[in-house]
């Protein structure tokens, strides 16, 4: 999902991840007929936001247990396997969750999210606040998430952060939502590469 | 459930003003038994009764500042917490009151020993004990669900504090003691219940001006 800044991507992630109350119109689910309520949306979409929320109190660790253990209905969860997912994007899992900077703080709510196991995984800018070094890493845990069963939708407002990751690329403009072609992402990447070897 | 309150006892227990409430509450009480341990010749009443009295003006004190401190910045945080948590706004109020009480038990609880040294001091049977005992933990869970209420409503940390300071001195006031442990736990479970209610209707959904 591209848009500029302020094109209400935040806002419709949001929605869709049940937090706001639509204006107008419903939200189905996974082909339902019926509108899903709230409740029902929060717990099968997984909304990443560019800060973890609640840290207050409690360390990166206690952080990403209470979050996939109140969420997760089937309560078993592998801490060897959390402390994996909060190693791989650089994250110290004895830090007090409060003092973590910009980047930590969205790596630490993409771990969070990606832990969940969610029907669907809405990333709102997460990844354009990801240190350069862990990109890659959180790419690759949302490609493993993807290829899991969950829906992915990811908020951004640049193109290459994308990396390996392919689907349709919806665009946010004026309040309306149009798909553009499914390579242009492809596209201007293959394009910027032909400009390096041109170069080279 | 269990995790939320997990989450709260967790976060709460972590707070400094706990500490300094759980240390101001305990010098005061051991002053009044190191230097009036025959009792204070302006109250009436044994040295255990002398003791309650002053306990109780105390923890009326101390205690909804500890609670207005611990349970939330304002009702926003509660919905937030509802909205990331996935669970109902009606249970994440149930487990903060639940785990705001057990907090402000354990404030109560530092005294214990005291209670126990006033006891002995005026000859005072286990039963009178007991009720006592009962009745503070009874004005912790009233404090922790009156200070939960007034978050819920959507007044500030401070005015929760005071509107806990006033509702728990109005209960220890207009009540005896005999039958003050029931009143308070029959109000406990009213405001709790109004807390619920309020939390479900108008928490489901997070404000316009909270920005994640």
């Amino acid at each position: 999902l591209t848009g500029a800044t302020g094109c209400g991507k935040t806002t419709l992630l949001q929605v869709l991840a049940g937090f706001r109350k639509p204006e107008g119109g419903s939200i189905r689910f996974s082909g339902s007929d019926q509108p899903a309520s709230p409740l029902e949306l929060r717990r099968k979409v997984s909304y990443i936001s560019r800060d973890a929320m609640l840290l207050s109190g409690l360390r990166v660790d206690e952080h990403l247990r209470f979050v996939t253990g109140v969420r997760r209905s089937d309560s078993r969860i592998d801490p060897a396997a959390l402390m994996s997912i909060a190693h791989d994007l650089g994250l110290d899992i004895k830090a007090p969750a409060e003092s973590l900077g910009p980047p930590a703080r969205a790596a630490l709510a993409l771990a969070a999210g990606i832990a969940t196991h969610a029907d669907a995984v809405l990333v709102d800018e997460a990844l354009d606040l990801i240190a350069p070094g862990q990109l890659d890493q959180a790419v690759a845990l949302l490609a493993a998430s993807s290829a899991r069963g969950s829906a992915l939708l990811i908020a951004t407002a640049a193109t290459e952060p994308l990396g390996t990751l392919r689907g349709r690329t919806l665009h946010l403009e004026d309040g309306r939502l149009s798909e553009r072609r499914p390579s242009v992402i492809g596209d201007e990447l293959a394009r910027r590469d032909a400009r390096q070897l041109e170069t080279a | 459930m269990r995790w939320l309150l997990w989450r709260d006892l967790t976060v709460m227990t972590r707070m400094r003003p706990l500490w300094m409430a759980m240390i101001a509450h305990m010098s005061l009480l051991v002053c009044f038994i190191v230097i009036w341990g025959d009792g204070l010749p302006i109250m009436s009443g044994s040295v255990f009764e002398q003791f309650v009295d002053l306990q109780f003006a105390l923890l009326v004190c101390v205690l909804p500042w500890v609670a207005a401190r611990g349970i939330a910045s304002d009702r926003d945080d509660i919905a937030l917490l509802a909205a990331v948590t996935a669970r109902p706004p009606h249970e994440v109020v149930l487990a903060r009151t639940l785990a705001a009480g057990l907090v402000l038990l354990v404030v109560a609880a530092s005294a214990l020993p005291l209670n126990i040294v006033a006891m002995r001091i005026s000859q005072t049977d286990v039963s009178s004990a007991v009720v006592t005992i009962a009745t503070v933990a009874a004005l912790c869970a009233f404090v922790a669900a009156s200070v939960t209420l007034a978050v819920v409503t959507g007044v500030g940390r401070m005015t929760a504090w005071l509107v806990g300071t006033l509702a728990a001195f109005l209960a220890v006031v207009a009540s005896s003691p005999a039958e003050r442990a029931w009143l308070l736990l029959t109000a406990t479970a009213a405001l709790t219940g109004i807390a619920t209610v309020i939390a479900n209707r108008s928490l489901r959904y997070l404000r316009l001006s909270v920005r994640l």
